[in-house]
């Protein structure tokens, strides 16, 4: 039974989409869990760009490229959402343009 | 796509069902609106407080170990797929890999992030 | 047995991860209550991994840890031990500056040596890398451990702000870095560098794609030796962080970091035309770095801020050499390696004299100039040891940082990169200013009524650090062709893998 495919360019191009929308969200957003959600995002369209790449060239390695990665954001996204826990009970806020103590 | 077409009809089957239920119980069903009924429910009590309240923040570190133990086991999925084939090096390489969570899983014990109380 | 010869070779990293994992379990047992102990401990595994380190300079490159059919994940070779060495030496010093830091501070945490040692598996794992993968695991654990290290003092307002910055930049980063990997292995088919040198002989099939690959992986880089104009966390950070781990990451995660690029560059990289083309780019940063480092630093009134502008523009300089090295010219590989054990040293050393000097007054106040008058008078010592990192640091001999920049400058111009010389001379010059103001304010008239005097330290710990930051940067100063031959034999060893 011949399935019509998606051409690979098309995960291609969602994969950057994320990508931009992870970068752009890091620039604009004020919250700090939303900014760390963003950066989820641009790597898991890291990960999607790997998963297509992967079955362009036929091959498995960039599927465990994707399991490698997963784990490393997991550890990333536990010490990140320990820090903005740790700013919080210091400063009851976490926006991130509240932040100011130093500067120069 | 012949068998996402079977798919397709469970779906509708499905919501066909959903709505016919509720349309039954909406035009069979008696009515006797009162203010005391219209209030939202809430297990018989009148609503307290706001809806978004803070959560203790024991679920945090729940939830933040949970993240890390979850995924790390991931690897253990490929790993025992193709474990002939890697042979004795791979075997010891998750048994430190193992070793070493199972470290991290005592430190996090004795630390006391595991203690509800 | 294939699994121990594996863990044989690249000892150091194994004695890390003992080290750490034995002293988190004593610590949660609670073996010690005196935190002099979980110093001492972390002392020992650095120093033993040290030996290894270096015993491992005189051994064959071996590949390790392959799957069947697949390339080597980890190259054990004397490039990545000689490395290795470098930053546990960084590591050692920086452990030896924290006591007298957390016992002041009252951040005690027998964590803290423990993530100092796991951040260095991660770097010496950065440095041994075999691929691109790899390269980004051993970035992430060395980045998620400072990221900790760096909010430490959760209390502490500027502590947890200058973490959650860190954090999000360096996430940010990761991001960048991440995308470009994948793009390379979209336009080669592979990540291992070896392969990737073999695929760059015939002409790539997605040249576009791999050079927007190479630029985001760069700008992930970038990010993480805050590199202009990704620099814009590092002053902050650098600021509100515990100042010996302020010392420990501008060292170490930049040595790290340029280290595993001289690789990426030297094996994956070399003699291919895509990647000529992102010369330009590299160029470019290491401009920006250098003049806009310098300049900032000049406006500095913070010590430890303008220490941090500081190690921005000495980022810089060794981006000079990357340059040099991906124009094919050879001796940059043992220059940037010169260039880094003499920075790790001297900038060490100068936050050591910072712990020091931090111990009475708390907060911002005591890294002020002014907060320094007087002081080379009543510690003569510490003032000499302050003059020989500052005089390094500007790059006039006798010290490691004169050669540092001379190896570096000599191999550019090898290379034809006559600007970037230039550049970077201009901005040592410029950094003669700052550099001075720092000893000139040690030297001023001694304030009579400057308030109750730091006393000597009691901390052997920390004049220990001092005395081996002062003896490495003298060193490397009056000695210095016995490193970079050693540099050059490690890089040698690069092709052989």
């Amino acid at each position: 039974m011949a399935e019509p495919t998606v051409p690979i360019v098309w995960y291609l191009i969602l994969s950057v989409a994320l990508f931009s929308i992870g970068g752009l969200g890091v620039l604009v957003r004020r919250n700090a869990i939303v900014v760390f959600m963003c950066v989820e995002l641009m790597l898991n369209a890291a990960n999607l760009a790997f998963i297509s790449f992967a079955r362009l060239h036929g091959d498995m390695s960039g599927h465990i490229y994707v399991f490698l990665v997963m784990a490393v954001a997991a550890a990333e996204v536990s010490v990140g959402l320990a820090i903005i826990i740790a700013v919080f009970r210091t400063r009851s806020t976490i926006n991130v343009d509240e932040l100011t103590d130093m500067s120069g | 796509m012949a068998n996402y077409g079977t798919i397709f009809v469970l779906f509708l089957i499905a919501a066909m069902i959903a709505l016919i239920l509720w349309t039954l119980a909406s035009v069979l069903g008696p009515k006797a609106p009162n203010p005391r009924k219209e209030r939202p429910f809430e297990c018989g009590n009148p609503p307290l407080g706001p809806v978004v309240r803070r959560v203790s923040v024991k679920f945090y570190i729940v939830a933040l170990l949970f993240i890390v133990f979850d995924i790390e086991t991931v690897f253990l999925y490929p790993w025992a797929v193709i474990f002939s084939e890697l042979g004795w090096l791979g075997f010891w390489t998750m048994v430190t890999f193992v070793a070493i969570l199972g470290l991290g899983l005592v430190y996090v014990w004795k630390k006391g992030a595991l203690d509800w109380a | 047995m294939q699994y121990l010869n594996a863990l044989t070779a690249i000892l150091p990293v194994v004695v890390l991860l003992g080290t750490a994992v034995i002293l988190l379990m004593l610590e949660v047992f609670s073996l010690g209550k005196d935190r002099i102990w979980a110093a001492n401990f972390s002392l020992v595994g650095l120093a033993v991994a040290f030996y290894f380190a270096m015993k491992g300079l005189g051994a064959e490159p071996q590949a390790l840890f392959a799957g069947p059919g697949k390339s080597a994940p980890i190259i054990a070779d004397a490039f990545g031990n000689l490395a290795a060495a470098v930053m546990l030496a960084g590591a050692f010093v920086a452990v030896l500056l924290s006591p007298e830091y957390i016992k002041n501070a009252r951040c005690s945490s027998g964590e803290y040596y423990a993530l100092i040692l796991f951040s260095v598996v991660g770097m010496i794992v950065m440095a041994m890398a075999g691929d691109l993968i790899t390269f980004f695991l051993g970035l992430e654990v060395m980045s998620i451990g400072v990221y900790v290290l760096t909010g430490i003092r959760r209390n502490d307002l500027r502590a947890s702000e200058a973490a959650l910055k860190y954090l999000l930049m360096g996430a940010f980063a990761t991001g960048f870095l991440l995308m470009g990997i994948a793009f390379i292995y979209g336009a080669t088919g592979t990540v291992a560098l070896p392969e990737l040198a073999r695929q760059m002989v015939a002409p790539v099939g997605g040249a576009p794609i791999l050079v927007t690959g190479l630029v985001l992986l760069l700008v992930g880089v970038a990010f993480k030796v805050a590199a202009v104009p990704f620099h814009l966390w590092a002053p902050d950070v650098y600021e509100g962080a515990p100042t010996p781990i302020t010392g420990f990451m501008a060292v170490g995660v930049k040595a790290a970091a340029f280290v595993a690029l001289v690789r990426i560059v030297a094996v994956g990289f070399a003699n291919s035309e895509e990647s000529a083309v992102v010369i330009p780019f590299i160029s470019v940063i290491a401009y920006l770095t250098i003049i806009v480092g310098n300049l900032l630093a000049i406006v500095q009134r913070n010590v430890k801020r303008m220490l941090a502008y500081s190690s921005v523009s000495h980022a810089g300089y060794a981006l000079i050499g990357v340059v040099a090295l991906a124009r094919g010219e050879e001796s940059a590989g043992a220059a940037v390696l010169f260039y880094l054990t003499a920075y790790t040293f001297m900038t060490l050393g100068a936050f050591g004299v910072l712990v020091f000097l931090e111990r009475k007054e708390g907060g911002a106040e005591s890294e002020r100039f002014g907060a320094f008058a007087g002081m080379g008078y009543r510690h003569p010592a510490l003032g000499v040891a302050m003059s020989v990192f500052m005089v390094a640091l500007a790059g006039m001999p006798p010290t490691g940082g004169f050669f540092g920049k001379l190896y570096i400058f000599s191999s550019a111009i090898n290379a034809g990169e006559m600007g970037l010389v230039f550049a970077g001379i201009l901005g040592s010059i410029i950094s003669v200013y700052y550099y001075l103001r720092v000893i000139v304010s040690f030297y001023m008239v001694d304030v009579p009524d400057a308030g109750p005097l730091p006393t000597a330290t009691r901390s052997r710990h920390l004049t220990a650090g001092l005395i081996i930051a002062t003896a490495g940067v003298l060193t490397l100063g009056i000695f210095p062709n016995q490193w970079i031959e050693l540099g050059k034999l490690a890089f040698k060893s690069l092709q052989l893998g």
